[in-house]
């Protein structure tokens, strides 16, 4: 698993979190019931508080993306999902954005309004 | 002489000459020797098992032919110096010495003796078997060509990423042993697990006891060896074992480059687990393919196959460029 998170930002340093590691279970690095660094691991990598990961864990949890379990931590939801045709939207819907000279952000409002 | 031709010599031609001489002498014996031969020793170093001296005229060459085509294949198979293979070589000629002096030794003690009953004390034999086959491994050992210096990276090839001036960054990864392996490893530990089941009702208790500790601490040191999280961040890179040690870490400080390098875990690095390959080149080697190489600044080196090795490479040097 690789992750950053940049402090100046003004996103939220759990959303940070919480976006790099849902991409990385739809890009598929990260796979199905593969066990996450425990929070108070990854809190001293990335020299973040333990709650601002655990927040970022449960986040994933309450998208279905992982599994909290006491003992075990935090895993790769089994729940079958296939986000393979959806990571390859995407790229197409980026790589059209770009040509229209979209930035992240704009797109992100398109997204979102989509859903409403 | 090159690091070739010691290898051979150490590992292959003298212990098969060892061999051949006792085997001479053995057959130059066999005239002068009672019938039968003993061919067992009590405790005391006094015979007690008696019987045919062709054992010993079959046993040396054979055990010491296939150790030698064993020690051959190690020499052939590899491209850099391993400790694994040095060990390998240097128990060549203490295999031989051992095997042919006492085989030899023990018929000696036999010529001209009418009855092998009166023949004289083992001990002797064995104590100058043991002692020179040390002494042989010892001096084959420091014979063996020490590992290489490991070569240069190239500066201008080391994979690098975008990283901005106060962005945090990690690399994680649990790494496993190749599904193959986890196979082979599965089978042999059902195989021992049958044979402590066997051992425990056959043997007597201390015995028992003592071969199922022995697989146990094996097995632990398997699983100590095999199962490992990695993790890279702005301290460095840490590799620890599943057990919480043993434990390699490499500072940032100490980072001189990292690269991702191909591994072949037979020929560059005599096996698979903690296997170490040219000078204070550390290999955590589970499977073939991808792997993260970590120059030292203090010299050596820390290899780990894994999958992403170009971006643990990547993310490693530019932690260490921007420190």
């Amino acid at each position: 698993m690789y992750l950053t998170v940049d402090p100046g930002s003004a996103t939220p340093l759990f959303e940070q979190l919480v976006s790099g590691i849902r991409a990385q279970v739809i890009d598929g690095s990260l796979t199905q019931g593969e066990r996450l660094p425990a929070a108070a691991d990854l809190a001293d990598s990335l020299d973040v508080n333990v709650h601002t990961v655990l927040r970022a864990y449960q986040v994933l949890r309450d998208e279905g993306f992982l599994d909290l379990r006491r003992g075990r931590g935090a895993t790769v939801a089994s729940r079958a999902r296939d986000y393979a045709q959806l990571g390859r939207d995407i790229e197409r819907v980026v790589a059209e954005a770009k040509k229209l000279d979209l930035t992240p952000a704009a797109l992100a409002a398109l997204i979102r309004k989509a859903y409403e | 002489m090159s690091a070739r031709t010691r290898m051979l010599v150490a590992g292959v031609i003298v212990p098969l000459l060892i061999a051949a001489a006792s085997v001479v002498v053995m057959l130059v014996a066999l005239p002068s020797l009672p019938d039968p031969v003993a061919v067992h020793w009590g405790p005391s170093g006094a015979p007690d098992g008696f019987g045919s001296p062709i054992g010993f005229l079959l046993l040396v060459p054979i055990v010491v032919l296939a150790y030698s085509a064993f020690a051959f294949a190690i020499i052939r198979g590899s491209r850099t110096e391993t400790v694994n293979q040095r060990i390998v070589l240097a128990i060549a000629p203490f295999l031989a010495t051992v095997l042919g002096g006492l085989s030899a030794g023990g018929l000696l003690t036999q010529a001209g003796v009418a009855d092998a009953r009166d023949a004289g004390s083992i001990l002797p034999v064995l104590i100058v078997g043991f002692g020179g086959g040390i002494a042989l491994a010892v001096a084959v050992w420091f014979f063996l060509p020490a590992p290489a210096p490991i070569a240069e990276l190239d500066p201008a090839t080391l994979p690098t990423l975008e990283l901005a001036s106060d962005e945090r960054a990690t690399w994680v990864r649990r790494l496993e042993p190749a599904r193959w392996l986890g196979i082979v490893l599965g089978v042999l530990a059902a195989l021992v697990v049958g044979g402590a089941a066997v051992v425990w009702l056959v043997a007597p208790t201390p015995a028992a006891v003592i071969y199922v500790l022995a697989v146990g601490l094996v097995a632990l040191l398997g699983a100590g060896s095999l199962f490992w999280t990695v993790r890279i961040d702005s301290r460095g890179i840490v590799a620890r074992s599943a057990l919480g040690w043993p434990r390699f870490t490499v500072p940032l400080e100490d980072v001189a480059g990292a690269a991702s390098v191909s591994v072949d875990p037979t020929s560059g690095f005599g096996g698979w687990g903690v296997r170490w390959a040219g000078k204070r080149r550390l290999g955590i080697i589970l499977s073939s393919g991808p792997a993260l190489e970590v120059r030292r600044r203090s010299g050596g080196a820390l290899v780990v196959t894994t999958a992403d090795s170009e971006r643990a490479a990547a993310l490693l040097n530019s932690l260490a460029r921007r420190a």
